[in-house]
């Protein structure tokens, strides 16, 4: 049997490695230069590959609520994160932390979610 | 999964082969070295990588501990006419709007380094990989010692792969690839792509790929490229289609098709 110090030998171990891209796509057209929070009331829970999504309504400025999507990672990716599909209820109150889309529409990437009762979930980790 | 074990390897910078020497020496070589079955995570995708420091999110200027494995080379390596296909492809992906996606099986080599994971299965014969993203799979036969015929070997996504075992080293052979996929960093490549992986133990629950593409016509030198997988016995792989609800797919003028989706159709 080949031992794991010989194995260990054959490493070739060299500079800096960047790492693996996001899953499916860029994530480009976020601006993770800001972190915005909105405060507002879950109206749908999309638990689907390959990303999933929350549609959250949020007071805009002039009183009326303005309907955000935001995307995040894949079930399996969030699963392992601790989420699962029944996390988010419709009409459930939330605060939720995101990169905002740079074009200025209601949409954004979440990275935190935090629930009435106290609970958080986070995108990674 | 080990979680202390990775953290020297990502941590120390002055010397990764010492710290992965030091840590395989605690480590434990499997009971059946020709028995590779479970769960296998690469352990350096983003993910990964913020759990294990604790992170939770890659905030702007912060910079990552290297892994100490070499990144795949970029478009240097490319033969002339290559490199104009590479430029070519590059600027009609500038005419997309960021985050497009159009949910493209992503192929080999990809397939082994995507940020999911994969589970291999041994049955008589065959080592089999089932992979996460796309629900996949690599069938690498390990009862053929020869590719296809031409004529019977179809240019795929993933190639035809035979494999044997050189003591307790899993090598797999693959070749058979169309052209519609890339490599890493987005290279471009030929039908005579050809991909030679070898499968090595670190220690019972860490193994690592070797990974040697030549490919004549795109090519002015093999790309090497090695990637470290641990193993997830908690881990389950789950149903993942690109399309089960794609809003970043591209539309006629290459935006985002946005929207709500996710509805039942009437």
């Amino acid at each position: 049997m080949k031992t794991l110090g010989s194995a260990l030998l054959c490493l070739v171990l060299g500079v800096l490695a960047p790492l693996a891209a996001t899953a499916h796509h860029s994530f480009g057209m976020f601006d993770n230069t800001r972190e915005v929070w909105l405060e507002g009331t879950i109206s749908e829970f999309q638990w689907t590959n390959p990303h999933a999504w929350i549609q959250v309504m949020v007071a805009g400025d002039d009183g009326n609520a303005v309907e955000w999507s935001l995307e995040g990672g894949s079930p399996n990716i969030l699963s392992r994160n601790g989420w699962k599909r029944t996390v988010l209820q419709p009409g459930d109150k939330v605060r939720i932390l995101i990169y905002p889309l740079k074009s200025g529409e209601p949409g954004g990437s979440f990275l935190e979610v935090h629930k009435e009762d106290g609970t958080v979930y986070f995108y990674h980790g | 999964m080990n979680t202390l074990r990775l953290i020297p390897l990502l941590l120390t910078l002055a010397s990764p082969l010492a710290a992965l020497a030091q840590d395989a020496e605690q480590g434990t070589y499997p009971a059946d070295p020709h028995d590779m079955s479970g769960v296998w995570m690469n352990d350096n995708t983003l993910d990964e990588t913020l759990r294990r420091l604790g992170l939770k999110r890659l905030a702007p200027g912060v910079t990552l501990p290297p892994t100490g494995l070499a990144p795949p080379p970029g478009p240097e390596v490319l033969t002339p006419e290559y490199k104009a296909i590479f430029e070519r492809r590059r600027a009609a992906q500038a005419q997309l709007a960021e985050g497009v996606e159009s949910c493209e099986w992503v192929g080999m080599p990809n397939v082994m380094t995507y940020p999911y994971p994969f589970e291999i299965l041994h049955t008589e014969g065959r080592v089999t990989l089932i992979f996460e993203v796309d629900s996949q799979v690599r069938r690498i036969f390990l009862d053929r010692a020869e590719h296809l015929p031409f004529d019977e070997l179809d240019p795929t996504y993933n190639g035809d792969s035979i494999g044997h075992w050189e003591g307790d080293t899993l090598v797999v052979d693959t070749t058979g690839f169309h052209a519609h996929t890339e490599l890493w960093n987005g290279l471009p490549h030929s039908e005579q792509l050809h991909i030679v992986e070898r499968f090595n133990w670190l220690d019972a629950d860490t193994i690592r790929v070797d990974f040697v593409l030549n490919d004549p016509l795109a090519l002015t030198r093999p790309i090497e490229r090695t990637v470290v997988y641990s193993r997830r016995s908690d881990w389950r792989i789950r149903e993942y289609s690109c399309l089960e609800n794609n809003r970043d797919s591209p539309d006629e003028a290459g935006q985002r098709v946005g929207g709500l989706v996710n509805q039942v159709p009437e």
